[in-house]
């Protein structure tokens, strides 16, 4: 069921309960349960946060602490299994979710009270209606009622249970004639299965696109503004959970738009706010048309300029002629070579002034004219300033900082630190990490386009990596170097459907088990998030007989056995064409 | 005396000297060592008397210098042997308001027999005397060290610790990496003990 | 905590009370003579030197018939230092661990009455200076530049300057480990690590767990 009103129906009814926080891995997620986390403090709400990845960490840590809790709130995760069936909870317990990732499951939209999600049923697509995915038992004859309890306990598979009404048919109408009930029951047999394949169908069309819907961390945002609650810190930590869909591809650019209107008003309305205790000390978020360049305010101009997807795609930097085409571009800029590869910060003023000015201007002659988008800068005393997706990139490189004696977990609270400002120095190590990847990601581009090591289907492209790698065994990493490596292909490709083709990139995970990890990522020309992997994968693991572990909230991403490897990608490959 | 290095209480130095450079929390005490002093004094005061009974009856002052010097050495050893004592007595105390009522196990084979009884005892005092001040409430004097701020505090968990029930009832599930919102007064013992730790 | 008044218990006391003096024996002592490691006689020659623990030399009286207290060349090396008033460049705990102390216990054994006035001076001198490193680089060590008293002293004003910076950012308040605890752990850990020790630092590639998006 939908909560909608947040304020009343789901906040209200917490105070002075005990929560139990459940948070996925990843940015927008830990922005949303921080947030969160600062409203029940107020309240003096006891909590428990508990970070965890995938299905079997929900599970878990749901077992832990069974029992003990009776409210729990999943933050970006849980929304689309159905819980109840996942989790088995005692009838007392109530679930919260809070999930950007899309399609929900129907279990859970038509849970009556156990289940309850965060969010407006009108934003949502195509949810299938209730009467045609869940047998209806008012309808049908009394002597039917067996069949559908059975209905009812398996009717969110999706898979057909065609004919088990035969054996559990009992005599209850001795009136009608052996004939008549005869007809009667194939009648209504063929209206069922009919009802059934139709129900496959809409569970299918529901269930074939993985798509993410709005930023947690936005949505719980506003839930602070509606109590009065918001403050800058807040706010700030909603715009890099909704950076982090922008920059990850989880959103499409127009409601990317759409959205940084909402979020302007609020940034004037608390800017006016504070400004009558102004400090030079306090921090101001302001809006401003930025550029799609990596962590260029913490980094050199080439490089950032390099290691950039968009920019690097676009001028095929990783080719000779691309680079001569940057040295062009900075020329024309005005940006003497000297200044263009020391750090940015220590470049001209006058020169990063005009920075933005003078890429914008040469963009469209260049080929790259969106470079350019709307975005959000955090500044505090005289020298910090930071934007959006600098905060998205480092704790992206936080996450994935899994070292020996530092557990995943560890990251996610390091993350999950850095968030706040007293601890800038993890940010920074964070974005030092950051660049570390994304120049990793572009050497890893840039030999695999030289060795013409991305192979076509015909209906889909594939990347291979033989071997364990320090960035890419992470799912991240991995994916944000499948899409560069998609774009840098499609840009250098004659090919001409190239652009429609999405792309499935794989790196071993773990040599001793075996496993690898695969990515799906959807074609260039496609803006919107959606995503079929999810569905294909699973359809290709059934028909190849291969077992797949679909841990992940994201679907696209999956794990399985090296071996299967080949034989799972040949029945993709039928799947798909 | 052998014509080594080693002087009169050397030995017992030498306990004191181990006790300051270790880097655990309590070393083990050392019986050999405390032993050997012990054999020492017992040397020295046997030879010391029957020298002092010969200058009693003889009168002759020429030992006098030897006495005397044995007789420091005699107490210097005491000093030491009480001082190593009195330290590691020291250091149990404290580690009564640092560590609470159980003594950790891998500290606790450190102890011998008499440290541990005394380290009992003293935490029996103390528990009684903490119940008899504040108006027959008790005050626990290890708690709030410094003055509270908020009645709640965020904590993480860095060790595994299992379930903490709360005076309310309510039971906390503590596992490494999570993190709480919890009452400061009931959760301070166990961020004195490192298993959480208090965030800003 | 600070060691001004040493007591009966006091291991710091203990310790300066170990160092070794040299001294001269005046007369022939009887059955002495282990205590000169370069004599083969039982007993101990007028005239020789030989070093005796402090915790001996005290309980003699000043004008003992037995040994002359030779006063060691720390101080005398010091003397000049304190008259042009340049002892912070001094490496003190090079010179002496305990100088102070050690020089407090010798002063009524000099017959020029000098060290009493130069330990003094010393620490007058130097006390302002040790005020101002503490404040202002907390963390470098000065190993071989304080003695055992400055070094605590340096100690204590550290704490006060952290104490005191803590109070005016308000973020004193927290709860924290426990010192004996915190130590207690991190031995632990560095006992637990140092089994599989080796590939601490080059270890990215191949953990074995990773993060979801």
């Amino acid at each position: 069921m939908f909560i909608q009103d947040l304020k009343n129906d789901f906040y209200k009814q917490l105070i002075g309960k005990r929560i139990l926080i459940i948070v996925n891995y990843d940015v927008d997620a830990i922005c949303a349960s921080k947030i969160l986390q600062s409203l029940f403090k107020y309240d003096h709400m006891l909590y428990t946060v508990v970070p965890i990845m995938g299905v079997t960490g929900l599970r878990r840590a749901y077992s832990e602490h069974q029992g003990d809790v009776k409210y729990v709130l999943l933050i970006n995760c849980g929304g689309c299994v159905d819980i109840v069936e996942l989790l088995q909870p005692a009838e007392d317990v109530t679930f919260y979710i809070c999930d950007s990732h899309r399609p929900l499951d129907v279990c859970n939209v038509y849970s009556d009270r156990q289940v309850c999600i965060l969010g407006d049923p009108a934003l949502e697509e195509n949810i299938p209606g209730f009467e045609t995915i869940f047998y209806d038992s008012d309808g049908e004859d009394d002597d039917d009622d067996d069949d559908d309890e059975d209905e009812d306990r398996n009717g969110d598979s999706g898979a057909g249970e065609s004919d088990d009404g035969d054996s559990s048919e009992r005599v209850r109408a001795p009136k009608l004639s052996r004939m008549q009930k005869h007809e009667q029951r194939v009648l209504r047999q063929r209206a069922r299965r009919q009802w059934e394949s139709e129900r496959d169908r809409i569970m299918f069309d529901y269930t074939q696109f993985s798509y993410y819907g709005r930023s947690t961390a936005l949505y719980i945002f506003e839930l602070a503004w509606k109590l009065s609650k918001d403050n800058m810190d807040l706010l700030w930590w909603a715009i890099v959970g909704i950076s982090e869909q922008l920059l990850l591809g989880k959103i499409e650019s127009g409601a990317y738009t759409l959205e940084l209107e909402h979020i302007q008003s609020h940034v004037s309305r608390l800017t006016n706010k504070t400004n009558d205790q102004n400090t030079m000390s306090a921090s101001k978020i302001s809006f401003e048309n930025d550029l799609h360049l990596v962590l260029y305010r913490h980094w050199t101009v080439t490089e950032s300029m390099r290691y950039s997807r968009y920019s690097a795609c676009q001028l095929k930097l990783w080719t000779l002629r691309g680079e001569k085409r940057l040295h062009e571009l900075l020329v024309e800029m005005g940006l003497p070579l000297v200044h263009a590869r020391q750090t940015y910060s220590a470049m001209d003023l006058i020169l990063r002034k005009e920075f933005y000015s003078m890429v914008e201007q040469l963009a469209e002659k260049y080929g790259i004219p969106d470079i350019v988008y709307g975005t959000f800068t955090l500044s505090y005393g005289y020298r910090s300033r930071y934007a959006a997706a600098d905060y998205v990139y480092a704790l992206l490189a936080i996450l994935q900082s899994v070292k020996k004696h530092k557990t995943p977990e560890d990251c996610f609270m390091e993350a999950s630190d850095a968030l706040t400002r007293q601890h800038k120095q993890l940010l920074n190590v964070g974005i030092d990490n950051a660049k570390l990847l994304h120049a990793a990601i572009f050497r890893q581009v840039q030999s695999c386009l030289e060795a013409h090591q991305v192979h076509s289907t015909g209906s889909f492209f594939y990347y291979v990596l033989q071997e364990e790698h320090a960035f890419f065994s992470y799912p991240y990493a991995l994916a944000l170097l499948a899409k560069f490596v998609l774009h840098g292909h499609v840009a250098t490709t004659r090919v001409r459907q190239a652009p429609d083709l999405p792309l499935i990139a794989t790196c071993p995970l773990d040599a001793s088990q075996g496993m690898c990890l695969l990515v799906g990522i959807a074609p260039v020309r496609e803006d919107s998030p959606k995503n079929f992997f999810g569905k294909a994968f699973d359809q290709a693991a059934q028909k190849s007989k291969t077992s797949l572990l679909q841990d992940f909230f994201e679907p696209s991403i999956v794990q399985l056995r090296q071996s299967d490897l080949t034989r799972f990608l040949d029945a993709l490959t039928v799947l798909l064409t | 005396m052998s014509r080594s290095n080693k002087m009169f209480g050397d030995i017992a130095f030498d306990l004191l000297k181990d006790l300051q450079r270790s880097s655990q929390t309590i070393p083990g005490f050392d019986d050999d060592g405390v032993r050997q002093v012990l054999e020492e004094i017992k040397a020295i005061f046997e030879e010391n008397v029957a020298q002092a009974s010969n200058y009693n009856s003889s009168g002759d002052r020429s030992l006098w210098p030897l006495l005397n010097y044995r007789h420091a050495a005699l107490q210097r050893n005491k000093r030491c042997l009480l001082a190593y004592l009195y330290e590691r007595m020291q250091r149990i105390k404290a580690m009564r308001w640092e560590f609470g009522p159980i003594i950790p196990s891998d500290i606790k084979p450190a102890l011998c027999e008499p440290e541990v009884q005394f380290f009992n005892n003293y935490s029996k005092s103390l528990a009684a005397y903490m119940r008899s001040v504040g108006d027959g409430q008790g005050i626990d004097l290890t708690g709030n060290l410094r003055p509270p701020k908020s009645l709640y505090i965020e904590v993480r968990c860095v060790e595994n610790y299992g379930k903490f029930e709360l005076d309310d009832g309510e039971v906390v599930h503590l596992r490494k990496n999570s993190q709480h919102y919890l009452p400061r007064a009931q959760v301070e013992p166990l961020v004195r003990q490192g298993i959480l730790q208090h965030i800003a | 905590m600070m060691n001004y008044f040493p007591n009966y218990y006091s291991i710091e006391d203990i310790f300066v009370t170990q160092e070794k003096v040299e001294c001269k024996v005046n007369t022939r002592l009887q059955r002495l003579g282990f205590l000169d490691a370069g004599a083969e006689t039982e007993d101990l020659e007028p005239g020789r030197t030989i070093n005796l623990p402090l915790w001996y030399i005290k309980e003699l009286k000043v004008n003992n018939a037995y040994f002359t207290i030779a006063v060691p060349d720390i101080y005398k090396n010091v003397h000049k230092a304190v008259c042009e008033a340049e002892t912070t460049h001094i490496e003190l705990g090079r010179l002496h661990p305990y100088f102070y102390e050690f020089g407090r216990y010798l002063t009524p054994y000099d017959r020029n009455h000098v060290i009493g006035r130069i330990i003094f001076e010393t620490l007058r001198q130097r006390v302002r200076h040790l005020l101002d490193i503490s404040k202002n680089d907390g963390d470098t060590k000065h190993e071989h530049r304080l003695d055992n008293i400055e070094s605590k002293l340096h100690e204590a004003g550290v704490r006060t300057n952290t104490l005191y910076i803590n109070w005016l950012q308000m973020s004193g308040n927290h709860i924290r480990t426990s010192q004996l605890v915190e130590e207690h752990q991190k031995k632990r850990k560095r006992a637990d690590r140092s089994d599989d020790e080796g590939d601490n630092e080059t270890d990215t590639p191949t953990s074995k767990k990773r993060s979801t998006m």
